[in-house]
């Protein structure tokens, strides 16, 4: 079931990583890589570490990636045009081919000289497993880091406020 | 065991800062259901009233001490000293404020709620002793110190200072995060009384990755001190921000910082005191001398004050250098001293500015026969102006005294005489103020309105008078201070 899953996850991953360097539309791309973000995420739960998983998905594929999509749409990027987009700068293309191509041939001549690392269990029971556990830092965060946690809270809460004095309109 | 965990915790050791956090949900819920545009009035009674209960919450765990959470902070007199040093300035700064907003045009009610939390801050990096809070103290300080430096949004200068400031303070964020990182990965511990241990065990063999940690965390403190050379972004996000907040800035933020500076350097770093010397040696000297030469060419009051600030912490890293219980003590006595002369010029400043939304402004020429013109006014700033420059019989005097007999008797003689030189430096760019007010003549043509609030008033007679006060009697704070000081070492 884990096996079918994890191929499911990879080719999905594997495709919205190609579209995101495909697409010209940079908002679809942003897109693209929001959904490989998700797929990053389902691999840490593969692994069990469900809460780099959460994390993942908060942090990049929330906060980040939107953050992205705001400045795109702020910058409004055209369509490159047709008739200046025509190479313009030589150059680059084949050097991008070939940086691809010399990285691809190193990549693999490596797999096929060793035998790779071992791939961990599925469901370790390894103390550093259970390390990126929801539970275990769950209860790291409200035993021994409680003070710490409920700081950043205020820190938030004064990162909003500030926020929100700097940026509404002045009513004076 | 759920009891017992709750226990060990001795969450009442914390109670000043949970009530200041209710007081701050408070105002916020005030400004809320205040009618538009009118919140800052009540919101400004919430918070001072919430700043008395914190002094009492403060006062009422007097005898409460020891550490809490786990050893993450520390209860002790060092700590109950700066609580309420910080309560004090912040409540000042809460209390002048009022009518200053109105005329700077900020008048919102973020600008208390950001008062409030930056001293929730300062609370957290004073009873720090753990990396990890210190952290999180200094990053709530900071992040509201960069929105009330900005909050004169239609000023060009203050959109600079606050955006120099931001830009600078998130490099030393990132300083500071991996200074921890290395200390961390080589003493095995965020918390200091273990980083003592482990460095009075390896003292003489440490790993470079130890000294790179500490030397990142020295810088991350140098730049929240503003020592030279990370000194850059103060006068800057001095000059643009709003005065009260700049006498805000220059006292009560400056106060956490060194209080912080000396638990992790007399504390943690304790032991590596001999390897440190040097490096604080010319930072000391430096910082002195730099910031006493750029006063000297400065045409605003408000510029030349925020530089001497930058002279003001070279003297008490000179206190700091002696490692001993007498230096930390005279840097306690200076920042109180240095706060309430302080605050006081600034407010002298505020009232004699000519425009408020002029960019420059508080220009020296402003002074100009102030003392014909409003002699008791004049007579305040010449107080103020007297201490700053440290002439007996006022505070200042004894606070220059004490720091630099203690680097004396610790064997830092020459630090003491260059200390001493730039005092004298420093005599210049004080007594030009009070020539501009007695001995110039007036120009009543070019004389502004006296900007007069009835609180900024008391708030510079209890100034005058503390000044005068602890410059005629100064034991008593300085045995408050050495009591404050004998627990930590």
């Amino acid at each position: 079931m884990q096996g079918v899953m994890f191929i499911v996850l990879a080719l999905v991953t594997l495709f919205s990583a190609l579209m995101v360097i495909t697409r010209k539309d940079p908002v679809s791309s942003i897109l693209y890589l929001v959904l490989t973000f998700f797929c990053f995420a389902g691999f840490y739960v593969l692994l069990g570490a469900q809460f780099l998983a959460a994390v993942q998905i908060i942090v990049y594929a929330g906060a980040i990636a939107v953050l992205f999509l705001f400045v795109v749409m702020m910058l409004n990027l055209r369509e490159p045009e047709a008739e200046e987009g025509k190479e313009l700068i030589p150059i680059w293309k084949p050097l991008g081919y070939a940086v691809g191509i010399g990285v691809g041939i190193v990549f693999l001549s490596y797999l096929a000289s060793s035998p790779g690392p071992a791939i961990p269990p599925l469901n370790g029971g390894d103390e550093i497993y259970a390390m990126g556990r929801a539970d275990f830092l769950g209860k790291a965060l409200f035993t021994d880091f409680i003070l710490p946690f409920e700081i950043a809270g205020v820190l938030l809460l004064a990162a909003v406020l500030g926020a929100v004095a700097l940026a509404k309109k002045k009513r004076v | 065991m759920f009891d017992n965990l709750i226990a060990g915790m001795h969450v009442g050791r914390i109670l000043p800062e949970i009530v200041l956090v209710g007081v701050v949900l408070l105002a916020i819920l005030t400004d809320v259901i205040s009618p538009r545009g009118k919140s800052t009035g009540p919101v400004r009674l919430v918070s001072l009233a919430g700043l008395i209960g914190v002094l009492v919450a403060t006062i009422l765990k007097k005898d409460d001490f020891g550490q809490a959470f786990g050893g993450m902070v520390m209860i002790d007199g060092f700590t109950f000293f700066f609580r309420v040093v910080l309560t004090f300035i912040t409540f000042i700064i809460i209390y002048v404020s009022e009518k200053y907003i109105g005329l700077a045009k900020i008048r919102i009610a973020e600008y208390y709620l950001m008062l409030l939390l930056a001293l929730f801050g300062m609370m957290l990096m004073v009873m720090a002793n753990d990396l990890l809070i210190l952290f999180l103290g200094i990053e709530t300080m900071s992040i509201c110190l960069y929105t009330l430096v900005g909050m004169s949004r239609h000023k060009a200068s203050s959109n600079e200072g606050a955006l120099k400031y931001f830009l600078l303070g998130a490099f030393t964020t990132g300083f500071f995060v991996y200074g921890i990182a290395l200390i961390y990965g080589s003493t095995g511990s965020t918390n200091l009384t273990d980083i003592m241990v482990y460095f009075r065990t390896v003292n003489t063999a440490m790993p470079v990755i130890a000294w790179a940690g500490v030397g990142l965390i020295l810088i991350a403190f140098a730049f929240k001190t503003s020592l030279v050379p990370f000194h850059w972004w103060s006068p800057d996000a001095y000059e643009g921000a709003p005065t009260t907040i700049t006498a805000f800035m220059s006292t009560a933020p400056k106060a956490a910082a060194f209080a912080a500076f000396i638990r992790v350097f007399y504390v943690g770093f304790g032991d590596l005191s001999s390897g440190l010397e040097p490096v604080l040696w010319w930072i000391a000297v430096l910082t002195m001398t730099v910031g006493n030469l750029i006063a000297l060419r400065q045409d605003s009051v408000k510029r030349m004050l925020a530089f001497s600030s930058i002279t003001h912490a070279g003297y008490l890293v000179v206190a700091l250098l002696t490692w001993e219980q007498m230096g930390a003590s005279a840097i306690l006595f200076y920042l109180v001293v240095y706060a309430i002369m302080n605050i006081g010029a600034f407010l002298v400043a505020i009232a004699v500015n000519r425009d408020e939304s002029d960019e420059k402004g508080y220009s020296y020429e402003d002074y100009r026969g102030l003392g014909f013109r409003k002699p008791i006014l004049a007579f305040a700033m010449m107080i103020f102006m007297l201490s700053l420059t440290g002439i007996p019989p006022t505070a200042g005097f004894f606070g220059k005294y004490y720091i630099f007999s203690a680097a004396v008797k610790s064997g830092f003689v020459g630090l003491a005489v260059i200390g001493v030189l730039n005092s004298a430096v420093s005599v210049y760019y004080y007594l030009r103020v009070i020539i501009m007010m007695y001995l110039k003549e007036r120009d009543e043509e070019k004389e502004a309105p006296i900007f007069w609030a009835g609180e900024m008033v008391s708030i510079m007679f209890i100034c005058v008078v503390l000044v005068i006060v602890i410059g005629i009697k100064p034991d008593w704070l300085l045995s408050i201070a050495q009591a404050s000081v004998s627990g930590l070492m």
